[in-house]
């Protein structure tokens, strides 16, 4: 690894977890909301970083322009007055949720200082959205026609689950 | 620039297409109903209120068609869209299985229309989503592939399960299961990253080669302990069996039924197709680091089956509402299933025939069970075990075929109900797993406390009003007539019938 | 090795500084300092804000989300399908017939959603009576009348 790629991963990695930790940290739920959108897009830069283009594209567009408007607007939908995260956290959850944290922190730790890794070649990292498609178009045609028939049952259902509810409301 | 300049292999490509005819020829069944669901989903769109029941009779019609189709199918096995889906006799059992028992569901959302409403374009195009899910689920062999029919199936049964209008706890039920689901759906997906990280490949068929080479390695075990979780929320089995009780209360009775028996059967479809896979016989499972067996296989089976039948039969006990307590039987039958499955490859896998059998009878006890309740409370308007004191003078044929079901349930003869109980029992002392048998008989045992139960509030005690109920509207009569008839039918011919002697999977 | 990639990473850089500079740094040394409470409101030259922002809104943003992410993700599929279409499409037209059943199945979706006026932003006094979508189930007239019929047969 040379230093300039070096110096990218880590700006990637940083621009992940950083955020992150920004998410722990706010007090209001929507910035946490927001600090979630610059961590994703900073794993969508990791993915291009390790040649998965499709799956570092997907996220930016699913995750970054999707998902994250999903939650943005559910947090609207549902809510009457402003949210404080501080509200939530309750102080008698402290100490079990120091053990399970340390515990898991812990386990980590082990596996990854038990497991040897092999570092592989640096080798040239061809893109795979062409070859995900030959694979969708040829293989995997029946799961990429099946997909659809799933896509259509989450908007048919949604979209009627949602306009009872209004209904009701 | 991007990768477009990649030079494509166009030559294989053009072999695919050439081979894509004979994959879609036997795939007919599953084309007809994913027709049939755009167009009861398209047609609700146009069609006046009047003749709202016109989506009944098309998911009905594409249904039938599809089974037909089913009978139809190749008999030759092979495999169809380069590995993804097996063209065998055993997915072709459990597909009829699983179509017989969606025109049965058809039928008891008519009968059940006080309480589902009337208006069911989106009900009946969501149900056969649900359908083409489970079927793919029978014959999937690639896990990508199971994996999106696991998830089709379930998707469509978290919408149709909040399908009773103005109903809080029927929202309640599909919240928990859509939560409860996900974690489920999280599981396995990340058991199925697991082995193809392991192995490369994503076909069920190389499991067996990997399980032999994987002798020592525990991510293995944990990676197979995951996808088995995840098809144990479908099965209703222990340890992902909490969510029945609540869903299969709050959803609408024909729904209610459509889960018992369509969604557990394609369950043990995907369960026997991966530890047929897996070959339990052998002696695989998680393995400690120094390659001694820590647990195999038919041990952990058959540990899941023995708690699952024990809770499922003790919190049964004390339920008060029907269709609640038929849940917990539910979880308790996936109990006896399973233990058909710990002994799989027995005497010429007779554990995996018995499974399938019984798989068969239970479609058609709790199919007519429930269907049961539904003519019920259309008159007595109640769920309630209480409701059905004295039921056996007021509405003599409902109680008289109800009586029939539970002793199926029960597994007492001349029902089919023993006849499957038998086989499954058998199997599991061929297997040398005596302890589970006889787990099995106790568990029988209380379990004819609460059927007995019901028994009783029918003929023996009396309640107030003694003017018997308007007899049922003939639907109802035909189908709970029409379940009763093979229940009784399988135990005389069960033996001789031979359907299930002789399935076998691809590969 | 990643060279394919260092353009967008230049891009995303070089607008990351522009936005950052501009909002926190350039504008700070521009713009004239005025201490008056009117700069302080959401509208400054406007009708002064009632109120929290955090009301309860419509439903109806989320189902416009819910459509906006399913088709988010179909261009998500679409998107390694063009990238081989022009190749594959020499073989013949099958790789156009997958996409175009691809396409139709989620357009039953898409007509379902809009012929039943979920995408309609101003919903008409008619739909809301009549309803595109029956509710025999809550009318209590109609109810009595198919148990009615149900006792008669």
């Amino acid at each position: 690894m040379s230093f300039y790629e070096g110096l990218l991963f880590y700006l990637l990695a940083a621009t992940a977890v950083l955020p992150g930790v920004m998410i722990l940290f706010s007090r209001d739920i929507v910035h946490a909301a927001f600090w979630l959108l610059a961590s994703l897009a900073g794993v969508a830069g990791l993915y291009l970083y390790l040649g998965a283009d499709f799956l570092g594209f997907t996220q930016v567009m699913i995750y970054i322009g999707g998902i994250m408007i999903l939650i943005i607007f559910g947090l609207m939908v549902t809510h009457k007055q402003k949210i404080s995260l501080s509200q939530l956290a309750q102080k008698r959850l402290l100490v079990p949720a120091v053990i399970t944290g340390g515990i898991i922190l812990t386990a980590l730790l082990y596996v990854i200082n038990k497991t040897t890794w092999k570092p592989t070649a640096s080798e040239e990292m061809e893109p795979t959205s062409a070859d995900i498609g030959y694979l969708l178009m040829s293989d995997y045609l029946l799961p990429f026609e099946i997909a659809s028939i799933v896509l259509l049952v989450g908007l048919v259902g949604g979209v009627y689950i949602a306009r009872r509810k209004e209904r009701e409301a | 620039m991007l990768a477009a300049t990649k030079q494509l292999d166009t030559k294989a490509f053009a072999e695919f297409v050439s081979g894509v005819g004979d994959s879609v020829a036997g795939f007919w069944p599953e084309i007809v109903l994913g027709i049939t669901l755009c167009a009861v989903l398209l047609y609700d769109l146009v069609l006046s209120r009047e003749r709202s029941k016109n989506t009944a009779y098309m998911a009905f019609g594409g249904t039938l068609l599809s089974l037909a189709l089913v009978f139809m199918l190749p008999s030759e096995p092979r495999s169809l869209f380069s590995g993804m889906l097996a063209l065998d006799s055993f997915s072709t059992f459990f597909k009829a299985v699983i179509l017989i028992g969606t025109l049965v569901t058809v039928a008891l959302t008519q009968l059940d229309k006080e309480n589902i409403g009337a208006r069911l374009g989106e009900y009946y195009g969501i149900l056969l989503a649900a359908v083409l899910g489970m079927m793919l689920m029978a014959s999937s062999t690639n896990m990508i592939m199971i994996y999106l029919a696991v998830e089709l199936a379930s998707l469509s049964s978290y919408v149709i399960v909040a399908h009773r209008r103005q109903s809080r706890i029927g929202s309640e039920a599909s919240l928990k299961y859509a939560i409860y689901g996900s974690v489920a759906s999280a599981l396995m997906l990340y058991g199925i990253s697991l082995l193809f990280g392991m192995t490369g490949s994503l076909s069920v068929m190389g499991l067996a080669d990997l399980g032999i080479r994987m002798a020592t390695d525990v991510g293995f075990g944990i990676a197979v302990g995951l996808v088995l979780a995840g098809l144990a929320y479908k099965m209703a089995a222990f340890p992902m069996h909490f969510w029945v009780p609540d869903v299969y209360q709050g959803a609408p009775t024909a729904v209610t039924a459509f889960l018992s028996v369509a969604s557990k059967t394609a369950a043990f479809a995907i369960l026997l197709r991966f530890m047929a896979s897996l070959d339990p016989g052998s002696a695989t499972g998680i393995k400690m680091a120094d390659g001694g067996l820590f647990l195999d296989w038919t041990s952990i089976l058959a540990v899941a089956a023995a708690v699952t039948m024990t809770l499922g039969n003790l919190a049964a006990l004390f339920q008060t509402n029907i269709k609640r307590m038929l849940g917990y039987s539910s979880i308790a039958h996936a109990g006896y299933i399973l233990m058909g499955v710990a002994a799989l490859e027995v005497s010429d896998y007779a554990g995996f025939k018995a499974v399938a059998f019984y798989l068969l009878v239970y479609l058609f006890t709790n199919l007519g069970a429930f269907a049961v309740v539904i003519v019920v409370s259309n008159q007595v308007k109640s769920e309630e075990i209480e409701a059905y004191k004295g039921l056996g003078t007021r509405m003599w044929l409902p109680a008289l075929l109800l009586t029939i079901f539970l002793f199926s349930l029960i597994g007492m003869p001349p029902t089919a109900g023993f006849t499957g109980k038998f086989l499954l029992f058998r199997a599991a002392i061929d297997k040398g797993l005596y302890w589970l048998a006889i787990m099995g008989g106790i568990n029988t045992a209380v379990s004819v406390y609460y059927y007995m139960r019901i028994l009783k509030f029918m003929y023996l005690e009396d309640s107030a009003e003694k003017t018997p109920y308007p007899a049922p509207c003939l639907l109802g009569k035909v189908l709970t007539v029409g379940l009763a008839l093979p229940v009784l039918l399988l135990f005389f011919l069960g033996a001789a019938a031979g359907w299930t002697k002789n399935l076998s999977l691809l590969g | 090795m990643h060279v394919q990639f260092a353009n967008i990473v230049v891009f995303c850089v070089v607008g990351a500084l522009f936005v950052i500079l501009n909002v926190s740094v350039v504008s700070r040394i521009l713009r004239p300092t005025v201490r008056d409470p009117e700069k302080y409101e959401t509208y400054e030259c406007g009708e002064p804000a009632i109120g929290s922002a955090w009301i309860r809104f419509d439903m109806r943003f989320y189902t416009i989300a819910l459509v906006f992410v399913i088709f988010a993700v179909e261009v998500a599929f679409m998107y390694p399908w063009a990238l081989v279409f022009k190749q594959l499409s020499a073989v013949g037209p099958f790789v156009f017939i997958e996409m175009v059943v691809f396409l139709l199945i989620l357009a039953v979706g898409f007509i379902y959603a809009w012929a039943k006026g979920d995408l309609e932003w101003v919903r008409s006094i008619a739909s809301q009576r009549g309803g595109p979508e029956g509710r025999s189930g809550s009318n209590p007239g109609n109810q009595t009348d198919s148990s009615e019929r149900k006792n008669a047969a």
